[in-house]
């Protein structure tokens, strides 16, 4: 325990500043921060896939937009039932792994492999936004709950209890819920990043072959690490689909899918601590530019990205921590 | 511990600064600046500065100044629930004005009514917004439509040939048509729906070839879509085109090499041209001095469309209601919007419809000739958003916070 | 014979227009192996170097057409000597670097344009057949794109060049070794690959609006265009396309452009699955039989 205590220090450091923040912050900017960490798990699960097993996915964002829409519409359809925001995220994030497994087992099983899965992963993502924005029509609902196409979904409950009167509604709840969510999860990937699987999984990006000839089932690994990174996209599909109430299928658009890749990539794939920060920073960064620096917000954060590739391939956040826990002796364990 | 009590004490300052009562009435406004839509939009963002400096000039509302909060939401939905809930919780804005697309207009009004934050939504869409925070200055199907279809199915013909953006806004707009076409005694001998990302028209075209249409109803949306137009020309198609959305918002009809639009028939609210194609009258003297007062703050606008027109309005009407509620509270002054607010416009006389929370409309008929010149054929006063009203949404007496559609009305 | 023209018509409509989407992105993509999403931008730089040129130089077509292209390979050789050139044998970083080259240019183009530029009148006429008429220019894209792509089968499967670059980009340390300036064969590759893309956005300018997203609307289409391709991009390119050209015209006849566009979707998902070296791998295959 004290092993870990020592290792971590920087992110243990790091949560206890995030979990102190509410004392200082009002609800607005903590509200906005756990929007910004609301994309910190479809980010996380790219980094399980491509980080550690270099599949690049442009899928991510399919998941994100299927489990956003698959809570809405359970939990659309039994409004006033006990409990109906929590068993529909649950039964969401079940659809979700499921339709990653289907996913993953035709990648992996059917033997695509490199560049395929980005273009296969883009081209289903595609396939769902360009088959969901035109899904306007009365004839388009699933019980009670219209899909209501390019206009979005609208009416889902906010996550919560009902009879305990806090749900994560806005505010410090919400804030807690999501940062206590970011830690068990960080801890499981870290978990999983040194288990016996999670290092075939390692292995198998350098040499795929080679993993498998001595007899491991490199395919199964790969379709639990995308099954993973499914389950965590739909998390972060549904958390967002709370936060602002609405899900469109803008969501699962091409820009929507480069996103996580961009954050990702930037932050520093291969280590999930900097990707957590990472994506928080980025997300922040391209609103505060947005609001800032209106006509070149966009032109900054593509600044930002070739000089990230061209001098820190490695990803910047992860170059910072690195350079911070070198500066920074007490840090280190 | 110095630092944190430091941290602490600053807080507080903050905290205590916010709730101090205003000397400004706070507007809000969220419109796509750059992205896609911004053709269309840029005039609606300085319509809404001219309203408010004039305003301002004139000694604000209710002793106070206007105060702009804008945000840059790029064309871009969630930039306009985060700058929403921005507005709304650390600006604290009195009022929001904006959204163009509707399905940024869904992303937000959820947030505008939950908070209980008035909301006016100041572009054409494809009706039916049934809420009582929110008011919609911009034009319907049913003034749009239902004063285009007639007049030309009985200058060309009576059959008709749609072809519609694939989402909610052409399919709706399409259903539209389609019963108005119907209640004329017309045919409609063909509809195509085409997704958003379309820009290449041939197969389309030789399809609205085979069917012979008399109207070609070209309902599309965005620039890809927009490309149909040149495709059209160069294959020489040569059907009277009508539509609701193309020139009146992002003026193809100055940015398209002619002849693209050729023979193509608008109805707008307003369009800059206005002045220029009626030589005198009541609708000649207000566009003339509308756009005199627009081009001294910005000289160098392109265009000034039909969209400014209602933003121009919307800040005005908010304006004299809050005059009449005598406060900004937002109950109080929706009472007031529903007691009949009109403003004397660029267009004329817009009314606010109490029972949809709609504007009424002068509809301009615009055609658009081989070179591009504009004409205005026809004219009608006053057209109702009836549409709602008709069919059970009763604001002022039943408060509602829905979107309904010609399959799918308000339940009486 | 109406009836066959209008077919014909309709699916070379489609065949060109992936076609000449794919061309720049197959030597980008299929030979060079970078994922280029500002392939787009490449095109939009030959689209906006052709209307402006037009409009402000007052060029005729072809000639606003070349400038546009020359413009699009100096906009290459600058990527290429200050971003590209890093990223070769990294393809997925290639991802996050020319995404970001394509937020950089298409904003700068907001920003400079503005979001509209006047655009140009399509060339030539257009012939009656029958209860039909067509557009003549298009029915030239069908006939160029076929060319250009009968042009680069030539350069790169017969000449010299072509076999020196296909070599030095499949095995640069070989090639490097035997006194090939890898550098060298690398950057004018692909700056014949931006000059493609910026002759797409030449051709189709005069046909599309102009807007800074004008590219936009190919990169799909070129990207899927080439992968069914497969491995060998100008063997494969043709069919390729004339596969998925097929299939979205013929199922958007059936119901409409939205399943269309689901369905070349979908059979590009089903021909990775299935046929992983793409369209060049079955002919190749075949051909060695």
């Amino acid at each position: 325990m004290k092993d870990n205590y020592k290792k971590n220090k920087l992110q243990i450091i790091t949560f206890l500043i995030l979990g102190a923040l509410p004392l200082f912050m009002d609800s607005y900017y903590l509200d906005n921060i756990s929007y910004f960490m609301c994309w910190t798990f479809i980010s996380l699960g790219l980094a399980v896939i491509w980080g550690m097993g270099g599949i690049l996915s442009f899928g991510q964002t399919a998941f994100f937009g299927l489990a956003g829409y698959g809570f809405s519409v359970i939990s659309i359809n039994f409004l006033g039932v006990a409990g109906v925001s929590l068993w529909s995220v649950i039964l969401a994030l079940l659809l979700t792994g499921v339709f990653g497994l289907i996913v993953g087992y035709f990648l992996f099983y059917g033997g695509i492999y490199d560049v395929f899965i980005g273009i296969v992963t883009l081209a289903i993502t595609l396939v769902l936004e360009t088959f969901m924005q035109q899904t306007a029509g009365p004839e388009y609902v699933i019980g009670t709950a219209r899909l209501n196409g390019f206009n979005g979904m609208q009416g889902m409950p906010i996550i919560g209890f009902e009879k305990i009167p806090f749900g994560l509604v806005e505010g410090v709840t919400q804030y807690y819920f999501i940062l206590i969510l970011s830690i068990l999860v960080l801890i499981s990937l870290y978990r999983f990043k040194s288990s016996k699987m999670g290092l075939i999984f390692l292995a198998s990006k350098e040499d795929r072959e080679r993993v498998s000839s001595l007899g491991h089932n490199v395919q199964k690994i790969q379709l639990i690490g995308f099954t993973i990174a499914s389950v965590l996209a739909g998390i972060s599909g549904i958390l967002y689909t709370n936060w602002g109430s609405y899900i469109t299928p803008d969501s699962m658009g091409l820009v929507s899918a480069a996103l996580p890749v961009v954050y990702v990539a930037a932050s520093g794939k291969k280590d999930f601590f900097s990707v957590f920060i990472g994506c928080i920073f980025f997300v922040w960064l391209s609103q505060t530019l947005a609001i800032n620096g209106k006509q070149f917000a966009i032109i900054v954060m593509g600044l930002i990205l070739v000089i990230s590739t061209r001098f820190f391939p490695d990803g910047i956040i992860l170059m910072l921590k690195n350079k911070l826990i070198e500066k920074v002796k007490w840090l280190q364990s | 511990m110095k630092k944190i009590v430091i941290f602490l004490i600053s807080s507080f300052l903050i905290l205590f600064s916010s709730a101090k009562a205003a000397d400004t009435i706070k507007v809000g406004i969220l419109e796509d600046e750059t992205g896609n839509f911004a053709i269309a939009v840029v005039p609606k963002i300085h319509a809404y500065e001219l309203a408010v400096k004039e305003i301002n000039a004139n000694g604000g509302v209710l002793g106070k100044q206007l105060e702009i909060v804008r945000y840059d939401t790029q064309s871009d939905n969630r930039r306009f629930q985060e700058f929403a809930k921005r507005l709304i919780k650390k600006d604290k804005v009195d009022v929001v004005f904006g959204a163009f697309s509707s399905a940024s207009r869904e992303s937000i009004r959820g947030i505008m009514e939950k908070n209980k934050m008035l909301y006016f939504y100041n572009n054409q869409y494809e009706g039916g917004v049934c809420s009582k925070t929110t008011f919609m200055t911009g034009a319907v199907p049913e003034q749009q439509f239902s004063t285009l279809v007639p007049w030309m199915m009985e200058k060309y013909g009576k059959n008709v040939y749609t072809i519609a953006a694939d989402y909610n806004f052409g399919q709706i707009s399409a259903e539209w048509v389609r019963q108005i076409v119907k209640e004329a005694g017309g045919t409609m001998v063909g509809e195509e729906f085409i997704p958003l990302d379309v820009s290449q028209y041939s197969q389309t075209i030789q399809k609205i070839q085979k069917a012979k249409p008399d109207v070609l109803m070209t309902l599309l949306v965005g620039a890809k879509q927009a490309s149909f137009y040149e495709q059209q020309a160069s294959a020489g198609l040569g059907i009277p085109m009508a539509t609701s959305i193309n020139v009146g918002q992002a003026y193809e009809h100055r940015r398209f090499a002619p002849p693209a639009l050729e023979n193509m028939y608008v109805t707008v609210n307003y369009i800059q041209e206005v002045h220029e194609v009626i030589k005198s009258g009541e609708f000649h003297d207000k566009s003339k001095d509308y756009v005199k007062r627009f081009r001294a703050l910005y000289p160098n606008e392109p265009y000034i469309n039909m969209e400014s027109a209602n933003a121009y309005n919307a800040i005005n009407m908010y304006a004299k209601a809050v005059e009449k509620a005598g406060t900004t509270d937002t109950m109080k002054v929706v009472a007031a919007l529903e007691s009949g607010i009109s403003h004397d416009g660029p267009s004329g006389v817009v009314t606010m419809d109490p029972k949809s929370h709609h504007g009424s409309h002068t509809i301009f008929l615009v055609r658009v000739g081989k070179g591009h010149e504009v004409t205005i054929p026809k004219i009608w006063k006053d057209i109702k958003p009836y549409w709602l009203g008709d069919n059970g949404c009763d604001l002022a007496n039943k408060a509602d916070y829905s979107q309904y559609t010609p399959s799918n009305p308000p339940k009486n | 014979m109406v009836f066959l023209f209008n077919i014909f018509y309709q699916f070379g409509d489609s065949l060109a227009f992936l076609l000449l989407a794919a061309i720049g992105l197959a030597v980008i993509f299929g030979m060079m192996k970078i994922i280029n999403l500002a392939h787009g931008e490449f095109i939009t730089v030959g689209a906006y170097g052709t209307v402006v040129s037009g409009k402000v130089f007052n060029l005729p077509l072809p000639f606003a057409m070349v400038f546009g292209v020359i413009v699009t390979i100096i906009f290459g050789l600058i990527l290429e000597k200050f971003v590209i050139r890093y990223l070769y044998g990294r393809p997925l970083d290639s991802v996050v670097a020319t995404w970001g080259i394509s937020l950089i240019v298409s904003q700068s183009f907001l920003v400079i344009f503005g979001p509209s530029y006047e655009g140009l009148q399509t060339p030539m006429g257009n012939f009656q057949l029958g209860e039909f008429s067509y557009s003549e220019y298009r029915i030239f894209l069908i006939f160029f794109a076929l060319f250009i792509l009968f042009l680069l089968y030539y350069l790169f499967m017969k000449t010299s060049f072509g076999t020196l670059a296909r070599a030095t980009i499949e095995n640069p340390t070989i090639s490097s070794s035997m006194g090939v300036d890898v550098k060298n064969v690398y950057t004018t590759t692909f700056a014949i690959g931006a000059g493609l893309a910026g002759l797409t956005g030449a051709l189709y300018a005069p046909t599309m609006t102009i807007v800074p997203s004008i590219g936009q609307a190919f990169i799909v289409s070129a990207f899927i265009t080439v992968v069914t391709a497969g491995a060998s991009p100008f063997v494969g390119l043709v069919p390729a396309a004339a596969f998925l050209g097929m299939v979205q015209t013929s199922v958007t006849f059936y119901y409409k452009s939205t399943i269309g566009l689901i369905a070349i979707l979908c059979a590009v998902i089903l021909i990775i699955r299935y046929l992983p070296s793409g369209f060049s791998g079955l002919i190749l295959k075949t051909r060695s039989k």
